[in-house]
Formats: structure tokens, C-alpha cells, sequence
């Protein structure tokens, strides 16, 4: 990656001001995508459920503590009657892109179930879908 | 004292009486001394309740002079559908103490005569401190309040059981398992400087990485060794953090092979508790595959210390096939999260009660069965997929035997002594054992998780 060229400290007067800041770096749009969908995603399962199964692809699966669900119907049964009011606290997020394939996104933390605190972790595999990221694989594991 | 509990249980209220315990004609009928004051009482007679009346939804302990709600507390979860309670004339005198049982959602509540009320001189003041810790009490000492809560409806017990590693095929678990065995056996050596530089082999050529590691907001104490989380810390790059690294993003994404395992070699020495691993594989397609690792791992420098700090890792791989049984890592994702030694065991009560439950599954159907062990040879490398062994009919074969310790010890946590005893005491039955295990947990002695 070839580096922006700075100016050299000679060619400006003394004044501290006139120092440029440091470009940042370029954006990462994967990051971007990556916050925005994860934002999305626990804002949708903590305060609107009931659009929660917008964010599935057309073919996906979720993996519920080990239990599967394979469609978007038994998905969205799932997280509409069996499980419970949450909020989620996230501690650790980090993601990956695979070129423009594949968006994987990774969140721990801890979940308010009702009046239960458990630790959750989740993996989040999104595919392009219309140009938009969808959930192809849902991996949810509470593990306390 | 069994005696007088039955005498007191009301079967048509799912009430149990337990006023004025000591002064019951039965007891003083044969001079015998029974005062819930003294904590070796309180613990006998608790654990008879939890034993025979767990489901009451009525107590009374009025009048036996009680001043400490820490036992009280112990019967909280013991009993959980606790409704109605009077606890009036005792000793209590800190209202405050009523959080103790705030998990129990009172309606109706007695707490009268007890020294804490003399500091309440008008009712509403003392309803909105009632209140405070248990908000859904609809009427009180002889009154009808207005909850401040209203009882919400427990859906947690619709929530699946948990279960073990899952995957679709048992031919993709097994190359991905031992992919796993042979990484982790890498991963683990004690001289990581060196020794993990050989997992260049399994990385593609363009593979990316990168790890984060918090603790959780519960429990920002319990990080362990202070020196080993700031080495991780160092390279971490969690979104939560982003203003740490948002500067220089490509000093947290390490990419290609060779970068890859240079960083892998600087961070600290680790041992893995493969018994505790919970492997999901997430996807099959075309010739990508991508499978979750989670479990327990301690550091390197703890391994043979008696009382280790727990980790909790989680590991995503996305993995191309490179040949017959050969994969190569395009991405690994890693998050670490320092644990206090209480989740730790939780975690572990949580795994062995999804063990009970593939033993209850029906027959074989293919589908999220677990890999039984094999029970002939011996089994040198370390089972990834937590299992137990098919049962065995009568007489038991010793070598069985010990097979059966090793895995109940391997899935307990406990050492192998404790085991065989467990066992023992349930003639080998592996399943009974195992509730016994999950019913006594919390009094087994801490020798018992001793190697």
C-alpha cells in the first residue's frame, strides 16, 4: 500500500497550527457494515422482535444452544414465543469479511433474560442478498 | 423432623406451616430442642424441604425468632414457586435484608412484629420499602396494596434444553474434529514462541485473523493474571473499543499465514480443557465449511496450579477444503473472556445436563447424535465432543468400568476418587449418576474438583 506523501517540515513556517493532521485512514467498509448490522441486529431482538426476521436470508439457520432451526418460519416462531424478553449487553464485538461473500460477525456479552443475567455469544454469517447483508447462519449459545 | 413436616404440609394449599417450629408437641412431647436459630437445624430442615415439598407455594415461619434471611435465601431457588409468605414475628431487623429473597415473587406477604417496623410510622412509606425489593406484593400484613410490579410470565422454561456439539453430517464432524484435535495439540505446547509457528500449515496463503477480549460487565474483577490480559489486550481488536485501534486497523488484522502465526506465537502459552469444548458447525457449502469452537481454556503458566483462572474462549473458523480430509483456515475469529470460578462452574453444570439430555434422545437417527466413544481401545488424543458411553448391561467389564470413570471425571470436572464413587453409589448407571451429580452439586467439597 503505497503512503500518502506529507509535506516536509520545511515547507511550512513555524506555527504548530500549520501542521496538517494525519489522514485517516481509508474507511473500512466492512467495519461500517459490520457495526451498523450488529447495531441492527440487537436493537431488533431487544425492542422490535417482530421484525427480527427480516434480517434472515432466504435460506437460513439459526443454531440455538445446539438446537436447529431451519427455516425462516421456525426462526421467527423461536424468537417470537420461545424466547424471552431480553436485553442484551454486549462486551466483545469483532467481525470478518470473506471478499464480498461473506460477512461474519462475532458478539459476546452478557443477556438479561426476564430477570436472569446470562452470558451469551453469537455468530453472525450474513450473504449479499439484493445487495444487502442477510443472515444466512445464526449461531446463539448461552453459556451459563 | 420429617414428622412434623408432614403434619404441617397442606396438600390442598401447597402450604407448608412452619410457625413457632420449636414449641411443635411433637418435639416437645420427647424433649427434643429444635431452635431455627441455630444454623445446623436450618440446613437439615431446608434441605428436607428442597427434597419433599420444593413446590410449595405457601411458607410460614412466623414466631421462631429468626434474624438472619441468608438461609432463607438459600430456599429461594431451592423452592422457586413461593407465593405467599409470613414471616412475622421474628427478629429481622433490616428491611433491606428482604432483597435476599427478591427472586420469589410474593403476593401476599406477612411481616409484622418484627423490630424493623417499629422505624415506620405510616403505612405508605412502608409499602414503597416493601416495595423496593418485592414489587409484586398485592397485600400486606392484613391490607390490600397495589404491586408496583406485576408478575411477569416465566418464559424461560420454554427456552430449548441445551444440547452438545451439533452438525448436520457426522462425516464433516469427524475431518473437523480432527483438524481441531491436531490445531489445539499445536496451540497448547509450552513453548509458543516456537512451537505454534508449525500452524502455518493450516492457514491458506491470504487467511486473516484477529481476537478480542473483555471481561464481562458482571465481573470486571476476575481477569486473572494481570500481565497475561494485557498482552492480549495489546492486539485486541474489539468494536467496543474501537477508538483503540480505529487509528492503525491493520495492527489488530493479522493477514496471511506467515503474519498470522507470528502473532499466535507472541501470545501467552495456553492449555485448553477439551472436555468443556462445545463445537457447532454453523455451514456446509461447496467446499467452504464454518464451524464455533467455544469452551474453556487456562493459561499456559496456571496448568498445574490447584485453584487456575478460567477463561471462556469462543473460535470461528472459516475453512476451505483443500483435499481428502484437508482443510486450510480462510478466517479465525477469537474472543477471550476472563471468568470468575463460579460461571466456570456453571458452565460445566450447563454441559452436563446437555450430556444427560443426548442420552435421553431417542435411538440413532443420524441427526445431532453424539459421537459415542470408542470403547475398545484406548483413546490416547482427547475426545473434542463430549459424550458417554452407550449403557452397558450387567456384569460391568472392568476395563468398562474405568472407561465410565474417566469419561464421568472428564465431564464432571471432579477427580477420578470422586467419580468412581459417584458412580458406585449409582451401580454404574452413567444417566443416574449423573442427576445424582447435578442434584448434589452444590455440597460436593472442593477436593473433589482436585486432581
Amino acid at each position: 500500500m503505497s503512503q500518502p506523501s506529507y509535506p516536509r517540515s520545511q515547507d511550512y513556517n513555524r506555527t504548530p497550527r500549520a501542521r496538517p493532521p494525519r489522514p485517516n485512514p481509508p474507511e473500512d467498509t466492512y467495519l461500517t457494515d459490520a457495526k451498523k448490522f450488529m447495531n441492527l441486529y440487537y436493537d431488533t431482538l431487544d425492542n422490535k422482535r417482530d421484525k427480527i426476521v427480516h434480517l434472515y436470508a432466504a435460506t437460513c439457520r439459526l443454531l440455538f444452544d445446539g438446537n436447529p432451526f431451519s427455516s425462516g418460519d421456525d426462526i421467527n416462531e423461536f424468537w417470537q414465543k420461545r424466547f424471552p424478553t431480553s436485553v442484551h449487553t454486549i462486551r466483545t464485538q469483532d467481525f470478518k469479511n470473506h471478499g464480498d461473500t461473506f460477512l461474519i460477525l462475532m458478539t459476546s456479552g452478557e443477556v438479561l433474560l426476564e430477570a436472569q443475567r446470562r452470558t451469551f455469544s453469537q455468530v453472525l454469517v450474513c450473504q449479499r442478498q439484493d445487495g444487502m447483508w442477510k443472515i444466512m447462519s445464526d449461531g446463539y449459545r448461552l453459556l451459563n | 423432623m420429617v414428622n412434623v413436616l408432614a403434619k404441617r404440609y397442606n396438600k390442598a394449599y401447597n402450604s407448608l406451616d412452619l410457625s413457632d417450629f420449636g414449641a411443635d408437641k411433637d418435639f416437645t412431647s420427647n424433649k427434643i430442642i429444635v431452635s431455627l436459630t441455630r444454623n445446623d437445624v436450618l440446613v437439615a430442615l431446608f434441605d428436607m424441604i428442597e427434597k419433599d415439598y420444593c413446590n410449595i407455594t405457601q411458607l410460614s415461619l412466623k414466631d421462631n425468632r429468626l434474624r438472619s434471611f441468608v438461609f432463607l435465601s438459600t430456599l429461594v431457588f431451592r423452592c422457586k414457586n413461593v407465593n405467599q409468605l409470613d414471616i412475622s414475628s421474628n427478629e429481622f431487623k433490616n428491611i433491606e435484608d428482604l432483597e435476599r429473597i427478591s427472586f420469589w415473587n410474593i403476593e401476599k406477604l406477612l411481616l409484622e412484629n418484627n423490630p424493623f417496623c417499629t422505624n415506620y410510622t405510616d403505612a405508605e412509606t412502608y409499602t414503597r420499602d416493601v416495595h423496593k425489593y418485592l414489587p409484586t406484593v398485592s397485600y400486606l400484613d392484613g391490607i390490600n396494596v397495589t404491586p408496583s410490579a406485576v408478575k411477569t410470565e416465566d418464559r424461560s422454561a420454554l427456552l430449548p434444553k441445551p444440547r452438545l456439539s451439533y452438525c448436520d453430517s457426522d462425516a464433516v464432524r469427524r475431518v473437523v474434529e480432527k483438524f481441531l484435535q491436531e490445531y489445539v495439540q499445536l496451540y497448547d505446547t509450552t513453548e509458543p514462541e516456537t512451537v505454534r509457528k508449525q500452524l502455518i500449515a493450516a492457514y491458506d496463503d491470504n487467511a486473516e485473523f484477529s481476537y478480542s477480549i473483555n471481561t464481562l460487565e458482571h465481573h470486571t474483577q476476575s481477569r486473572g493474571d494481570i500481565e497475561t490480559y494485557s498482552t492480549y489486550m495489546r492486539g485486541s481488536r474489539n468494536i467496543i473499543f474501537e477508538d483503540r485501534w480505529v487509528g492503525n486497523p491493520d495492527r489488530v488484522r493479522y493477514k496471511g499465514s506467515m503474519d498470522i502465526v507470528v502473532q499466535l506465537s507472541k501470545l501467552p502459552s495456553t492449555k485448553h480443557l477439551v472436555e468443556t469444548f462445545l463445537l457447532d458447525i454453523d455451514f456446509y457449502i461447496d467446499n467452504l465449511c464454518g464451524f464455533t469452537l467455544r469452551g474453556l481454556f487456562i493459561d499456559g503458566a496456571e496448568q498445574n496450579s490447584p485453584k487456575p483462572h478460567y477463561k471462556l474462549f469462543m473460535r470461528n473458523f472459516l475453512v476451505v477444503s483443500t483435499g481428502e480430509g484437508t482443510m486450510a483456515i480462510l478466517c479465525d475469529t477469537l474472543q477471550i473472556c476472563p471468568i470468575t470460578d463460579m460461571a466456570a462452574d456453571s458452565y460445566r453444570d450447563m454441559l452436563t445436563s446437555a450430556a444427560l439430555e443426548a442420552n435421553d434422545l431417542p435411538g440413532p437417527s443420524g441427526v445431532n447424535q453424539p459421537i459415542h466413544a470408542n470403547i475398545t481401545g484406548s483413546n490416547n488424543v482427547p475426545s473434542i465432543v463430549v459424550t458417554a458411553p452407550p449403557p452397558t448391561p450387567q456384569p460391568i467389564d472392568p476395563s468398562i468400568k474405568r472407561q465410565m470413570v474417566e469419561q464421568f471425571a472428564a465431564q464432571t470436572g471432579m477427580n477420578l476418587a470422586y467419580s468412581e464413587r459417584c458412580l458406585e453409589d449409582n451401580n454404574f448407571d452413567f444417566e443416574a449418576s449423573g442427576r445424582r451429580f447435578l442434584e448434589i452439586r452444590s455440597q460436593i467439597p472442593p477436593e473433589a474438583f482436585q486432581p
